[in-house]
């Protein structure tokens, strides 16, 4: 739970007769996660070394033919049926029902294209022509003078000073008819005999010249005229076209939607297959899986051929490595703020998973800041519907849920602590206080509580090393002992100076941070010197002066904003309480006598707090978390663990 | 320089002026070149920054082109980092600048189409890019036609640009129309966010990105009437009107069949041994591309002097890590072929041979 899950690297060599049913053990159970090993292999050119790939190439056709089928007769997108996809299917009788379809639906289908590639051509020249109706001149005799050669054409706007500039030496005009967003309807004449030099400039500009239907005749005007004329007749057609596509779907949509899941399946698998490595007989899988299934999947394997072989390595937590994929491992009721976690890094393979300081600080968190019996109840509400799906509009924050609901029994724990109920702040007793009458306590608590969680994220920073075995950063790093020390140390001198009441004593404390500044002022000699790189300072004492004295700056700072940060703990706890106290007020100016209008402006507080403010806290507690807590420790950088599943709805 | 731009780029090049200082050093990069063979390279490179990346990999999975792959990912992190550290101005054109790898990624697909490659091909030769990219690279190439990989193109901005390549390509079967319309819309938009900047930012950018224009479209030029023998106005067309030191009546003279040398040393007077470079022009273009690409890089290293606070060292640093990643592409590539140091000095920004 508060590491990763414990990996182990294991290959597989497998015999080539079973490997389909290991690839299907493999994928069963969310435990193995696949390594690309394909560049392994005795003998690239044998026959049997392109199967696969020619297997996985016809299921890649077949699915995008399919798909494309099922798009002619407009099927809507299905779930597959819950079953297992254990075999291959047989890419012969896969083809030839694809075939036998396409074949029925492909001559209709062509046609419907057909007409619409038609229609689009025809708005096409329409767009090009409308700008022109106004000129009263028939089109072809313009084509087809005598002495003048000339192109209408469209070309993208950028190149049309460039077109005009390249035939600087050969007398021409360019006009531009029209121009919309990026194109050009453009009209490019020159003498008859600088022909080629015009095509090739035009051509060169990527100027594509409008070939008018040779149907079409007249002036503009006349021919947009019938061309809307023919855009209508090939509207009609497609209506008529789509008739019997619609009797195809009704007969063949189950057969053809089971048909498809049976063939992505088996695409899945034969792309899983192309990563294994190939000897002659036999294959390599390599991958990584939860050490606690080895036993489990050998057992599996085993039962499936005696011929298999396996070999395992386990890699130790202690090396700070990339190469091990990272699965969490908390329990059901952690696991939403695992998210949270991910969202911000996968933790490396040595580093703590800080999912259950997460689910322990989040609602905390929030609690203080929100608390408020009956905003917090109504906050587990929504998360319940949510976590039930019982309510539609929550159904969108889907792993949301889990959290918001946690968030809301805090809050409503700390409600009964600060005696609140929707805003009304002495309708029940506050069990321990009032924030907004206790603003100096609340706000000194949250600090003192903010000084312990950045502790114990210090103290889980150095734990992370010494596993790690990162001796130098563990005793100099800002994060690490000294870091810790030097913190501690400081605070003990703030309180000794300035409350001499509580009687510590100064010169311990002021020794001790003299110890923590000459120990992370001087970190980088200390951290060279142990690991033996040479020299101990980089640019001279001067520059390491200013540079050791700019780090002790920031060191302070970050001491001093990451405690304070805690202080909105307390401050939100404070506004909690007045906000309601603001809607309270405006009631009162819309009815005095607290009728139906002190009401509704009491229900649009409640909206606007529950909501607005609730999303606020929620925010500020995710920057608290990340910030604060998670910069002192959590380093994250891992790769995620990819489970091998060769299901096709998983994967869609 | 303005208050604003002190508290826009302040952090921000602070981080990239640490990043400036990991880039390799002549000490480096003479112990890289020093490795014996490719092994010893991979063992080198690991003692570097680059050592994270080629762990992503396996020993044994390691060769030169997926060491390369595996490095150009840090390019695309930094470039990552960086641009979510600059000021909103600056970071259309570090986008814009970015978006030169997807371009670039664009083209590969589409050539690996033309050969009929896998996707297990093409993906390695990939710039790999984050979550940015608008590319359904996979769906593209497995599509096997380029008419078919430019429909899933639709609704990205290369679609109109290739829309109208295609009605070239579907006529002449090349992906030449289709690579130099892309060159020159994305060339047109970055040249267009350089100039939308502010003032100050304006020039030290135009220095940088300038400059690599400036070499792109004179070698285009070039390339165009010397390689491919193109006539003047399609030269013109396949060309752009503006640059930095690089203006358009040179670009019409070099299409009108003008001397070339004489244009190149009246543009770059500072050039040096133009006239023995430029004596064979068919091996001497990629001599002089060089050149300039080093110009550009001791730009590049220029904008770190002076002035903290704009976007030229962003833009410098970025350039000067992809020729380094070129360079040590180069160098995996020399390892792998066993060439020897004085062959493939020649394709190095990082002259091993000062």
């Amino acid at each position: 739970m508060f590491y990763p899950q414990e990996m182990t690297e294991i290959e597989i060599i497998a015999p080539a007769k079973d490997l389909i049913a290991i690839t299907k053990v493999l994928s069963g159970q969310g435990i193995f996660s696949q390594t690309d090993v394909n560049y392994l292999g005795s003998d690239k050119n044998h026959p049997q070394a392109n199967l696969w790939q020619e297997k996985a190439a016809a299921y890649s056709i077949l699915e995008r033919r399919l798909h494309s089928i099922l798009l002619s007769l407009s099927v809507q997108k299905s779930s597959p049926k819950q079953r297992d996809y254990d075999t291959l299917i047989d890419v012969e009788v896969a083809k030839r029902i694809v075939d036998e379809v396409e074949k029925q639906v492909k001559d209709l289908v062509d046609q419907i294209n057909h007409e619409t590639k038609k229609i689009d051509h025809l708005k096409t020249v329409l767009m090009q022509i409308e700008p022109l109706s106004g000129i009263d001149a028939d089109f072809s005799q313009l084509q087809n003078a005598r002495y003048i050669a000339s192109i209408i054409g469209i070309i993208p706007n950028e190149n049309v000073e460039r077109l005009s500039t390249s035939l600087a030496r050969i007398p021409h005009e360019l006009f531009t008819l029209s121009q919309k967003q990026q194109k050009s309807v453009v009209w490019l004449a020159a003498s008859r005999e600088n022909l080629d030099m015009l095509e090739r400039a035009a051509r060169s500009a990527y100027l594509d010249p409008i070939s008018l239907p040779q149907d079409y005749q007249g002036t503009p005007a006349q021919i947009v005229e019938s061309i809307k004329k023919s855009i209508q007749d090939s509207e009609a057609a497609i209506e008529k076209l789509k008739l019997p596509l619609t009797e195809i779907r009704k007969a063949k949509e189950s057969e053809l939607t089971d048909l498809l899941w049976d063939i992505k399946c088996s695409h899945l698998t034969t792309n899983a297959i192309l990563k294994y490595g190939r000897l002659k007989y036999t294959y390599i899988i390599v991958g990584w899986i939860f050490s606690s299934q080895i036993n489990n999947l050998k057992d599996k394997l085993k039962a499936i051929t005696q011929d298999v072989l396996i070999e395992t390595r386990t890699v130790k937590r202690d090396k700070d490595t990339n190469e091990v994929p990272i699965a969490l491992n908390n329990p059901r009721m952690l696991r939403p703020f695992q998210m949270l976690v991910s969202n911000y890094a996968e933790p490396k393979y040595g580093e703590l998973d800080p999912t259950p300081l997460v689910a322990i600080l989040f609602p905390l968190l929030f609690g203080a800041m929100f608390g408020d019996v009956g905003h917090g109840l109504i906050i587990t509400l929504f998360g319940f519907l949510g976590m039930t799906k019982k309510a539609k509009f929550m159904k969108g924050l889907g792993g949301l849920n889990p959290i918001i609901f946690a968030c809301g029994i805090m809050s409503t724990i700390f409600g009964f602590l600060y005696g609140s109920i929707l805003g009304f702040e002495h309708v029940i007793p506050a069990l321990w206080l009032h924030p907004g009458e206790d603003i100096m306590t609340i706000l000194i608590i949250t600090i003192v509580a903010g000084v312990g969680v950045l502790s114990i994220g210090y103290l889980l920073n150095i734990f992370n090393l010494i596993k790690m075995k990162d001796w130098p950063n563990l005793i100099f790093s800002k994060n690490g002992i000294a870091g810790l020390w030097l913190y501690w140390a400081l605070l003990g001198t703030g309180v000794a100076l300035a409350l001499p009441a509580y009687g510590l004593p100064k010169i311990p404390f002021i020794v001790a941070a003299g110890i923590g500044v000459v120990a992370i002022g001087g970190a980088e000699v200390f951290i060279r010197l142990m690991e033996g790189h040479r020299p101990l300072i980089h640019g001279g004492i001067g520059m390491f002066a200013v540079q050791v004295f700019f780090e002790l700056l920031e060191v302070f700072i970050s001491y001093l904003s990451n405690s304070l940060s805690f202080v909105r703990v307390g401050a939100f706890a404070v506004a909690h309480s007045n906000l309601s106290g603001v809607f309270f007020i405006l009631g009162g100016m819309v009815s005095p006598t607290q009728g139906v209008g002190y009401w509704i402006v009491f229900l649009i507080g409640l909206v606007f707090i529950v909501g607005f403010e609730g999303l606020i806290v929620g925010i500020q507690t995710m920057r608290l978390t990340y910030y604060e807590i998670f910069g002192k420790f959590f380093n994250g950088g891992g790769k995620r663990f990819e489970p091998l599943s060769l299901h096709p709805a998983e994967n869609d | 320089m303005s208050f604003n731009a002190t508290s826009d780029y302040a952090a921000g090049n602070a981080r990239v002026r640490v990043k400036y200082s990991t880039l390799l050093t002549r000490k480096d990069f003479l112990a890289l070149s020093e490795a014996p063979d490719l092994d010893s390279l991979f063992t080198q490179l690991k003692t570097t920054v680059y050592g994270s990346y080629l762990e992503l990999a396996k020993d044994k999975e390691l060769n030169a082109r997926r060491a390369a792959f595996l490095i150009r990912q840090r390019l695309s992190d930094e470039f990552h980092t960086i641009i979510n550290a600059s000021p909103d101005s600056a970071k259309t054109v570090l986008l814009q600048l970015y978006r030169m790898h997807e371009v670039n990624n664009l083209k590969a697909v589409l050539r690996g189409i033309v050969i009929n490659s896998s996707w297990d091909k093409v993906r390695f030769v990939l710039f790999p890019l984050r979550s940015e990219g608008v590319l359904p690279a996979q769906s593209m190439v497995e599509t096997g036609n380029v008419a078919q990989a430019v429909e899933l193109l639709k609704g990205t901005l290369y679609y109109d640009t290739l829309a109208f390549a295609m009605n070239r390509y579907s006529a002449e079967q090349s992906l030449f129309p289709i690579e130099v319309a892309l060159d020159l819309a994305y060339w047109r938009e970055l040249w267009n966010d350089v100039k939308k900047l502010p003032r100050d930012d304006q020039e030290y950018a135009a220095r940088i990105i300038g400059s690599m224009l400036d070499m792109n479209n004179l070698m285009w030029a070039i390339r165009y009437s010397v390689y491919h023998k193109l006539s003047e106005e399609e030269v013109i067309n396949y060309t752009l009107p503006f640059g930095y030191r690089v203006h358009d009546d040179s670009i019409r003279s070099i299409a009108a069949g003008a001397e070339i040398t004489h244009i190149v040393k009246h543009i770059y007077p500072e050039l040096r041994n133009v006239d023995d470079v430029l004596l064979d022009l068919h091996t001497g273009l990629p001599k002089l591309e060089m050149m300039l690409e080093k110009q550009i890089a001791q730009k590049c290293h220029g904008v770190f002097e002076g002035n903290p606070f704009q976007i030229g060292i962003p833009l410098g640093y970025l350039v000067l890590l992809d020729y380094e990643i070129r360079d040590l592409t180069v160098l995996l590539e020399a390892k792998s072929n066993q060439i020897p140091v004085d062959k493939y000095n020649e394709f190095l920004t990082f002259d091993l041979m000062k």
